[in-house]
């Protein structure tokens, strides 16, 4: 070990401090601007720049809030939206992975396959939801369903490429090892995609939260999506605003929680 | 005493869509037990081709590749180490793939990897490891599955120049020791000479064997203790064997 490992150098301890204010600057920076954001708008509707009525207010919104929350309705559609959400983005990520390795396993079988995967994956799929509506009934097959078609038809593509790039020569090696396609599979190729699937879960997890709230703009009597719908429809705008908030409180979330995800196998 | 390997006219191609690219054409050779064989020839010549045949990852369009071998060990140009296992768990992939991950053959690997200076990386990550000591990892790994016959294919050339010396001194010497059945592949004249008991050169593509040239040192005669491979380079008949062996490439290569 250095023996300087306990005593901090002059130069190091300037260099650290320097790091410290610099983070300190940027969390001030990030704070400042959220401030002056909500206090432009509520200032603009105070002195009557906007229309709350239109614009609601920050005010405005936490009021909403307690009043929602008091009847719990707030949480209900939130939790809703959240547990959709989950469902669909668990269903994507096994469905793309298991589908992803059986067109890796089976070249013919991705090769015939892979104008239709290009031309699903391309079509927007906010197309197929009153189709989708028509065939499942107004409920949360038809929200889950479009959620998991925005986001598998990509991933699937997305896998499939990063398996079909593992190294030849790692193969050949368990091979000449005397292992079979199992152990290609088990001790190559998917250890070596996990970073891909973790990359590919974080971009999912925020497909399917579109895809459940374009669901639920359609197909739903619940949830945010439909909140929002119903606030627009009705002139609530606070509803609507207050949705739109919650919803980015939650892709945050969601997407920290990929994250915690990527540093537990990252080890 | 019968040949380990025992190449018959073997041909082989690569098929593309656009052409034929013939990779060995009626390639005869034998290995003897005991034997370490250098083969080289031009670049892209097939010698990894050849290799592979040996391993039984391809099979001949013609002709026969008979081993006589009850297994056979693969060295590639890579250590291709998997990022992702301890050094210990890649040395283990073998037997762990073959369902024999015994305790004994845990113990076994373990003493190898302590003989080879890597006591105290079993539990590191092949990117803790130098280039040199990746090298001996990736033997070790050949080794667990106790290969009585050993292929390696070019299996210093990922290293810088001193490193490589030195591995190819270290690893040489081992198999030396452990007088194992070895076909070293290789486009590195005084490699060849300094690790093979023969080396057999190869023309260009479609390869076949241009000669055979057996490699003795005057002093292993008089001594038990052979040169290692470094003191083979330094030997009186080292420059002779090279400018044999590259006469013959490019006169018929």
């Amino acid at each position: 070990m250095d023996k300087n490992s306990n005593t901090i150098s002059p130069g190091q301890k300037a260099y650290l401090e320097a790091e410290h204010r610099k983070h300190l600057r940027i969390r001030l920076g990030r704070f400042l601007l959220l401030f002056l954001f909500l206090m432009l708008w509520e200032a603009s509707v105070r002195l009557g720049l906007l229309n709350d009525f239109i614009f609601s207010s920050p005010t405005r919104i936490v009021r909403t809030f307690f009043t929602m929350a008091e009847d719990r309705s707030i949480f209900l559609h939130t939790g809703i939206t959240i547990g959709e959400t989950l469902i669909s983005f668990l269903l994507v990520t096994v469905l793309s992975a298991a589908a992803a390795v059986l067109l890796w396993k089976c070249d013919t079988l991705a090769k015939i396959l892979e104008p239709c995967l290009v031309i699903l994956n391309s079509l927007p799929k906010s197309a197929l939801a009153p189709v989708l509506i028509v065939w499942l009934g107004n409920n949360i097959r038809t929200i889950i369903v479009a959620a998991v078609s925005i986001a598998v038809f990509g991933s699937i593509i997305t896998l499939l490429t990063g398996f079909l790039e593992t190294d030849p020569e790692k193969i050949k090696l368990i091979y000449s090892l005397g292992g079979g396609e199992r152990d290609v599979m088990m001790k190559v190729m998917i250890p070596g995609s996990i970073p891909l699937l973790v990359s590919t879960m974080k971009v999912n997890i925020g497909l399917c939260l579109v895809g459940v709230i374009i669901g639920e703009f359609l197909a739903a009597n619940r949830g945010l999506g439909y909140l929002i719908i119903y606030g627009s429809q009705v002139f609530k705008m606070d509803y609507v605003i207050l949705s739109i908030v919650i919803l980015c409180i939650v892709s945050a979330l969601l997407y920290r929680g990929v994250g915690v995800i990527e540093r537990k196998v990252g080890r | 005493m019968e040949p380990v390997v025992e190449l018959q006219n073997v041909s082989y191609s690569y098929h593309r869509p656009d052409r034929e690219i013939r990779s060995l054409h009626h390639l005869s050779f034998s290995v003897l037990p005991g034997e370490f064989v250098a083969i080289v020839g031009p670049s892209g010549c097939g010698k990894s081709t050849l290799l592979s045949l040996i391993c039984g990852l391809l099979q001949p369009e013609e002709g026969e590749v008979i081993i006589r071998a009850r297994r056979t060990g693969f060295m590639p140009q890579k250590d291709h180490l998997l990022e992702w296992r301890s050094i210990f768990r890649n040395a283990i992939l073998g037997p762990e793939m073959q369902h024999h991950n015994t305790l004994e053959v845990q113990e076994a690997v373990r003493n190898m990897l302590s003989a080879y200076g890597l006591d105290s990386f079993q539990n590191a990550r092949p990117s803790e490891l130098s280039g040199g000591m990746r090298q001996r990892a990736a033997l070790i790994r050949t080794l667990a599955l106790q290969p009585d016959l050993l292929l390696l294919d070019e299996p210093f050339s990922a290293l810088d120049y001193q490193t490589r010396l030195e591995v190819s001194d270290d690893i040489g010497g081992i198999l030396r020791r452990e007088k194992r059945t070895a076909v070293l592949v290789t486009h590195d004249l005084s490699e060849a000479i300094s690790l093979g008991n023969r080396v057999i050169v190869l023309s260009g593509r479609p390869a076949r064997v241009i000669a055979s040239v057996p490699i003795a040192f005057a002093h292993d005669k008089c001594t038990t203790e052979p040169l290692s491979p470094l003191a083979r380079r330094n030997a009186p008949e080292f420059a002779g064997y090279f400018n044999h062996i590259w006469k013959e490439l490019r006169e018929h290569g």
